[in-house]
């Protein structure tokens, strides 16, 4: 049994210590995927802690059946969502923000350093731009590097369905990219 | 919102080169893709995979950047979800109303009142939710504020509008309630 799957059963049987370094271990791969979906770090924030509400409250009907990666993949893409259906109701994205977010350390030269951050704000921007149900699928096979078969165990769809969002998102984000040159 | 479909000169829909500019393991045309032959002969196509895969190479910087996980989030993670499952224990908040006394499980007060903050929160200018800690003797409500705001004024309206929020549903049980500031944000809009 991987140390995941002894954790996650630790924690399914009422260890509140085990559920703790499950905590520990996934919320910055958590925070990632939050981050990239939502585009903005304090609704990301947020969701990754709305998924470890939602995965505690759930974890009585765990049974394996999913991987812990997989389970939580799926706990954290729907807190997501559900951030985005909240935002769309309150705040807006502070897009200069997030262009200063996704600015960090860059080996590079300064000059090369500059245009590639502002090449990725404009990528991380386009997929803030995209249909829910084409983001999701994108961020978790371009930007997680999840096959399609696990982006469908995640999501719970077939695989020609991912394939089929997938290939709509990278379609419409190299339409949003226009500009990148 | 669909985009309307771009067709090349050559008669090629510029979706039907998407896949092929998106792949990452060649530069080149595979000899397994279709119209293999006109891919390599034709310069509108030729040209528009060059600009998609250029488009592409952004995607992919962008993909592997590493992603900050910010200060303490663990930590507040932890407080969050210590307090929801500290009501697990059976403790009760009670309030007595006319004709008898309401009780609230601590768990779900608890995630009543991260709502109800969150909600609270989010509505105010200049101040951002963080988390709700804490269990039935007590609340602490991080919050985030924009740079330039008056703190002694926006912590006295988080605390006055999350309480009230808090007494109109839960009446007398709703506990006390602390308002840390945990980050200052650039102002909105600043670049």
């Amino acid at each position: 049994m991987s140390a995941d799957r002894a954790l996650m059963a630790a924690a399914a049987g009422g260890d509140p210590q085990a559920f703790d370094s499950l905590v520990r271990l996934h919320t910055p791969r958590m925070y990632r995927v939050a981050l990239r979906i939502v585009a903005d770090s304090a609704d990301a924030e947020d969701a990754v802690q709305d998924a470890w509400i939602s995965a505690w409250r759930a974890l009585r009907g765990y049974r394996g059946d999913a991987a812990p990666a997989t389970w939580l993949y799926r706990v954290v893409s729907n807190a997501a969502l559900a951030q985005l259906r909240r935002r769309h109701a309150t705040v807006p994205i502070d897009e200069g923000a997030e262009e200063r977010l996704w600015n960090v350390d860059d080996p590079d030269v300064p000059e090369r350093a500059t245009l590639r951050a502002e090449e990725v704000a404009a990528v991380h921007r386009a997929v803030a731009g995209l249909e829910p149900s084409q983001r999701v699928p994108l961020v978790l096979r371009e930007f997680e590097g999840l096959s399609y078969e696990e982006v469908a165990a995640v999501l719970e769809v077939s695989v020609p369905a991912v394939r089929s969002r997938v290939h709509r998102a990278r379609q419409a984000l190299l339409t949003r990219l226009e500009g990148v040159r | 919102m669909r985009h309307p479909e771009r067709v090349l000169p050559c008669g090629r829909a510029v979706s039907s080169l998407v896949d092929l500019a998106t792949r990452d393991d060649t530069a080149g045309i595979p000899a397994d893709s279709r119209d293999a032959e006109h891919l390599r002969s034709c310069p509108y196509c030729q040209e528009e995979l060059v600009v998609l895969r250029r488009r592409w190479s952004a995607v992919r910087s962008a993909a592997n950047r590493r992603v900050r996980t910010p200060p303490g989030l663990v930590g507040r993670t932890l407080s969050t979800v210590r307090a929801v499952r500290g009501g697990l224990t059976g403790r009760h908040a009670e309030a007595t109303q006319p004709g008898g006394v309401v009780r609230i499980a601590e768990s779900a007060m608890m995630l009543l009142a991260r709502r109800m903050a969150r909600d609270v929160v989010d509505g105010l200018a200049g101040v951002r939710f963080r988390s709700l800690s804490g269990d039935l003797d007590g609340l602490q409500v991080r919050v985030a504020v924009h740079y330039g705001m008056a703190l002694a004024e926006v912590t006295t309206r988080v605390r006055h509008d999350v309480g009230a929020a808090l007494e109109s549903t839960l009446g007398a049980a709703a506990p006390p309630l602390d308002v840390l500031v945990d980050d200052v944000l650039a102002p909105r809009g600043h670049r």
